[in-house]
């Protein structure tokens, strides 16, 4: 039986630089990592650690002056977390992207869910996945319906650790 | 209830019984009445195939008897008869075929003219077959979506094999059948094959199976699209190659009286009288034109059947068989409606059962949809017949085939041999040898004219029965024309019937976007509209001319979070958009912004919207709201073309945008702030970062509608924190939340344009009048090259602003203008302003009427042209103030 | 509707349907061409049955171009990105 839950305000940083410079780029403690582009990498952390993640990424693309852009992101998208066995049946449900193999790290891919374009995460027991605030009421119907056939229940959003990152 | 309830008679039940099981059990013979004769139709294929046993059950029309399950309470009732099947008045029609005969349709009823709308609705009614409840909502059925590398279709031997063949060269398989392995086949030695190969396949890691789940086409993709009638989904697989192990069935033969019950295929006959025990009747024939057919004479006589004779070719060893032989072939079937005879081999056999053990072809459909995609056939479904052993080893050659790579295979269509000169080729719409001959002799000598002339192929078998005889038939009526007579027709999707419901599984709709006002919003009374993606207020209460009076009067406020917007950075910023847009954006310092147009190539405008230099190199851009997912595509494309190093945040949705207007709003927005906000710390065409009730902001004063305004953006979360304030603030000056149908009033008396419905593709700044966007001398913008052509050419037509007399009706936005009864050109917008007291608007003209005080007419009232004089504020000292 | 796969450099293969279609690939504008050179690389497309060079967006994804080279009369995709162009001519 999956478990649904939203977080609405995980932190969410893209950084933009030269490839050489983002693949030297580390990321940051308690962030998970989205290679984007080859100049683009988006970090998503928990809730209220954005400044840190772009305090971090700052400093560390500073020598790169306006080839390099640290933007905060955060607002504006809802995050989705399908949490259990059976994550993947409801994935199947929303989804024809084919799911990364799982394991502890955590795989980035993005594509269509829900019908709209997300970025997204999976990693063993879970699949988590961020789409626009101005769509998530259709993702949420999409993702109901068809949990719905698979035994997903919408839970609350855990207090600590939503994203799951944090070390 | 212990049975089913079939027209009003309980029927008992058998475990693992099928409808058609139960009802032959209990006596019932004529499952149907044909489509257009209303001829008696038994159980024929027993497989799914053919239409005889189409019956409506709970509701459910033109569902396949013989492959449905039963279960106690159903209600089942048979189709297309009246009083009923067994007594159908409409039968009559069987015997009027000079009356109707092929094409009648294109031949009678059409003349005299009046006659067709009477004899249309009759036609259509006795059109159909089941009766659909208009009533029922649909169903929104889930989309599955499966990736395995190798799918494989049907779990007979060669399917399971194949399954494991490619299981155990390494690659993850989903396995489909349409309904459980093994449930035509008999208890015997084929059927312990499936039930020991399912339990293998079933406990092999690496295999997925899912029973009574229908492939129902191959597309390009590969993509195969599977229905589970059981679980409400529709099936998206996307494998990496597939193996169709779909069977095969026999061929269809064509003789008189081929249609009465009591003629089966012998592959039916055998499961109903080996899976169901069913006693078929007292006395069979049995017609082996291949040896598999003589063992199903031991199946009929094990279910109490008595055979009493085999008709066979010559050539085929019948040694196997105690039954009397007889050479030849059955070239009739005689009868009222029940089967009592058939002719063999000069002979006339008193019979109630014929079993047709014709050669078997294979159920090729899904392989012949799929061209040159990469599929593999395995076992009888290659065109024949297949022993146990030659089954297995076919379907591990096809599994491991299909783990190996993309491997293409061609299919045969097997030729039948003969077709008698009478009979019926389409069961599905009763179209026998003779239309057939008729239609050639018409001129429909193609198979595609004949197919679409007759009907044959076209019924709910969809040529699975007929479809091979037309070559047969095409040999025996003209012999000359047989190659394209009968050449296989087009095969379509899906092949085997699906509900619509099950075709839209998964389909999105138009998915509405909506910023986190809109519950605001609908509180607050509002109607919302389509604005590209997005659905945006329309007005509050229908209200328009109270919000307008609440702009030009007190203060307004407007969500426009629609907006496109973007940051832009990375070294080559500055370059790029000074190269992308056509007036200055290098010498805009900190703080500055400037409104502009966006070019394509051709000069023409795509878009508006403002430039906001932020510093460091980097700038904040809006755009329209329907044009902010092309844009990104766009500026990405050019950033890639003239190698700039430029980096794009589509932050549309991220941030939120309130626009406050009015002669108050600085009032209002002074009692939210700390920050200066004055005509002097805050000139008109500005931005400044300021924090209003407690929300950073971007702050820009632009004068889209024609009033001291101040456009807030700002992260999308805090919207209805900053929503709240603002009205609440504004309470003292009566503000009023505004929508389009206002916002385009107020614009329009500005004369601002919108874009793509006041100009449209091929309108330059040249055409209405933006000269002043349009920097010429900077080196390079896009777009320049061509304006620059432009300049050269008088233009056919402009774009103006008109005016009507006070008290002239409006009229509607796409008027045609004429002058002297020329055509000249067309409204664009058109208002009646409150303010100003008449109606205006802008409008194409041709050029010579484009002069300040041309009188042009508009649908039937005059109107004037005034070019150079702004309608509302022409001095701008409102938005400046 | 076509329903075949891009292999996308930043996110691997997916459905043609997360793209958006950008067109084959022109040149850009020549100073020294003719007006009516000018308007035909504006206006006009050469619309290969055959061998294409074109652009898609990846509109669902990471939002970045990919140049690919399809075969418009089977979509099968002759070329992607990190293969080398040669092999255009091969499938020529």
């Amino acid at each position: 039986m999956p478990d649904l839950f939203t977080v609405h305000d995980a932190a969410k940083v893209r950084c933009f630089a030269p490839p050489a410079a983002i693949d030297a780029l580390a990321t940051p403690a308690g962030a998970l990592r989205g290679r984007i582009a080859p100049n683009e990498v988006v970090f998503v952390g928990e809730p209220g650690t954005a400044a840190a993640i772009i305090a971090t990424c700052s400093s560390s693309l500073a020598s790169e002056g306006a080839s390099a852009m640290v933007v905060d992101h955060t607002d504006g998208w809802t995050l989705f977390s399908l949490v259990g066995d059976g994550a993947e049946d409801v994935f199947a449900r929303i989804s024809m992207v084919p799911l990364p193999v799982a394991s502890g790290d955590a795989s980035f891919f993005m594509g269509r869910i829900g019908d709209v374009a997300s970025k997204a995460f999976r990693r063993t027991g879970r699949i988590d996945f961020m789409t626009g605030m101005e769509t998530s009421r259709h993702v949420r119907e999409v993702l109901e319906h068809a949990g719905h056939a698979v035994g997903m229940h919408a839970v609350p959003t855990p207090d600590t650790n939503p994203i799951g990152a944090a070390r | 209830m212990t049975g089913i309830d079939f027209e009003g008679t309980q029927v008992p039940l058998q475990a693992g019984d099928t409808i058609a099981a139960a009802l032959y059990r209990s006596g019932t013979r004529v499952f149907s009445r044909s489509f257009k004769y209303h001829r008696p139709r038994g159980l024929y294929c027993a497989a799914g195939d053919c239409p005889n046993c189409l019956v409506t059950v709970d509701g459910e029309v033109n569902v396949r008897a013989c492959e449905c399950a039963a279960k106690a309470g159903q209600k089942v009732s048979r189709q297309n008869a009246w009083p009923s099947a067994d007594r159908d008045a409409l039968s009559i029609i069987d015997k009027m075929h000079w009356a109707l005969p092929v094409g009648f349709y294109y031949k009678a009823g059409i003349k005299p003219k009046f006659a067709w709308p009477m004899v249309e609705p009759f036609i259509r009614k006795m059109a159909g077959l089941g009766f659909v409840d208009h009533h029922d909502a649909p169903r929104h059925l889930v989309r599955v979506n499966h990736h395995p590398e190798v799918l494989v279709i049907g779990a007979g031997v060669a399917g399971l094999s194949a399954a494991l063949a490619a299981a155990g060269a390494g690659k993850s398989v989903l396995v489909i059948d349409e309904k459980a392995p093994g449930h035509r086949v008999a208890v015997g030695e084929t059927r312990a094959a499936i039930d020991r190969l399912v339990g293998e396949v079933t406990a092999h890691g690496a295999i997925t199976t899912q029973w009574n789940t229908a492939a129902t086409g191959i597309f390009e993709g590969p993509l195969v699209i599977a229905v589970d009638a059981t679980r409400e989904e529709t099936l998206h697989v996307h494998p990496g190659a597939i193996v169709v192990a779909a069977g095969g069935r026999e061929i269809h033969r064509v003789f008189r009286g081929n249609d009465l019950p009591g003629v089966m295929q012998a592959r039916g006959a055998a499961r109903l009288a080996g899976v169901h025990g069913l006693k078929l009747g007292e006395r069979a024939v049995v017609w082996a034109e291949q040896p598999e057919a003589l063992a199903h004479v031991e199946t009929l006589q094990r279910a109490g059947v008595t055979v009493v004779a085999v008709v066979a070719p010559d050539g085929l060893d019948t040694s196997s068989v105690t039954v009397e032989v007889v050479r030849g072939e059955v070239t009739a079937a005689n009868g009222k409606k029940r089967l009592a005879s058939v002719v063999a081999g000069g002979r006339t056999i008193a019979c109630d059962v014929l079993a047709i053990g014709s050669e078997i072809q294979g159920n090729e459909h899904l392989v012949r949809l799929s061209y040159d995609l990469p599929v593999v056939i395995a076992g009888d479904c290659t065109g024949r017949h297949h022993t146990l052993e030659e089954a297995a080893a076919s379907g591990t050659s096809a599994g491991t085939a299909a783990a190996a790579g993309p491997a293409l295979y061609a299919v045969e269509p097997v030729r039948p041999r003969t077709c008698g000169s009478d009979g019926y080729v389409c069961l599905c719409e009763d179209v026998s040898v003779k239309d057939i001959e008729v239609a050639c002799k018409e001129g429909f000598d193609s198979a595609e004219l004949l197919k679409r002339y007759t009907t044959v192929t076209m019924g709910p078998c969809q040529g699975r029965i007929c479809a091979d005889q037309l070559r047969a038939v095409a040999e025996r009526v003209t012999p000359e024309l047989a190659e394209r007579v009968g050449a296989p027709t087009t095969l379509r999707p899906p092949t085997r019937p699906i509900t619509l419901e099950q075709a839209v599984a998964g389909a999105a709709h138009h998915i509405e976007r909506h910023t986190t006002l809109t519950s605001k919003h609908l509180s607050a009374g509002a109607s919302m509209m389509w604005a590209g993606v997005w659905k945006r207020v329309e007005a509050y209460n229908g209200d328009v001319q109270g919000e307008y009076a609440a702009v030009r009067e007190r203060v307004g406020v407007i969500d426009v979070g629609t907006l496109g917007k973007f940051l832009v950075g990375g070294k080559d910023a500055t370059a790029f958009l000074e190269r992308l847009y056509p007036m200055k954006i290098a010498d805009l310092e900190a703080g500055r912004l400037r409104y502009g147009l966006l070019l394509e190539e051709g000069g023409v405008i795509i878009d508006d919207g403002t430039v906001c230099a932020l510093g460091d190199g980097r700038y904040y851009i809006t755009v329209t709201t329907s044009g902010a997912e092309r844009l990104e595509s766009w500026m990405l494309d050019w950033a890639e073309a003239w190698g700039h190093e430029v980096y794009v945040v589509n932050q549309t949705a991220s941030l939120g945008a309130i626009n406050v207007a009015g002669p108050q709003a600085r009032a209002v927005l002074e009692k939210l702030t700390s920050d200066a906000v004055d005509r002097e710390s805050f000139p008109y065409i500005r931005h400044r970062q300021i924090t209003v009730a407690g929300v950073p902001c971007l702050a820009m004063r632009l004068g889209f509608v024609g009033e001291l305004a101040y456009e807030l953006h700002f992260p999308a979360s805090q919207a209805e924190r900053l929503w709240d304030a603002i009205i609440e603030a504004g309470k003292a000056f009566d503000i009023r939340p505004f929508g389009l149908m206002a916002q385009r009033l107020l614009r329009l008396e500005k004369g601002h344009i919108i874009v793509a419905q006041d100009t449209d593709f091929e309108t330059t700044p040249w055409k209405v009048g933006m000269e002043w966007a349009v920097k010429l001398d900077k080196p390079d913008f896009v777009g320049k090259a061509a304006l620059l052509r432009h300049q050269k050419r008088t233009d056919r037509e402009l774009l103006v602003p008109w005016v009507m007399p006070a008290g002239t009706a409006c009229p509607p936005e796409g008027t045609v203008i004429t002058v002297n009864g020329a055509l000249s050109g067309r409204v664009t917008s058109a208002w009646h302003s409150p303010t100003l007291g008449h109606p205006l608007g802008l409008a194409w003209v041709v050029n010579a009427h484009a002069k300040d005080g041309a009188a042009v007419n508009v649908g039937g009232t005059t109107a004037t042209v005034r070019v150079g004089h702004a309608f509302y504020d022409p001095q701008g000292e409102k938005l400046r103030a | 509707m076509s329903h075949f796969s891009i292999r996308c450099p930043n996110c691997g293969p997916r459905a043609c349907s997360e793209f958006s279609y950008n067109g084959e690939v022109r040149p850009l504008a020549d100073p020294d061409a003719s007006e009516e050179a000018e308007i035909a690389r504006l206006w006009l497309r050469r619309n290969v049955t055959g061998l294409q060079r074109e652009r898609w967006f990846h509109a669902a994804g990471c939002r970045r171009f990919v140049t690919i080279t399809r075969d418009t009369r089977t979509n099968l995709i002759v070329a992607q990105p990190g293969e080398p162009a040669g092999d255009v001519a091969k499938h020529a």
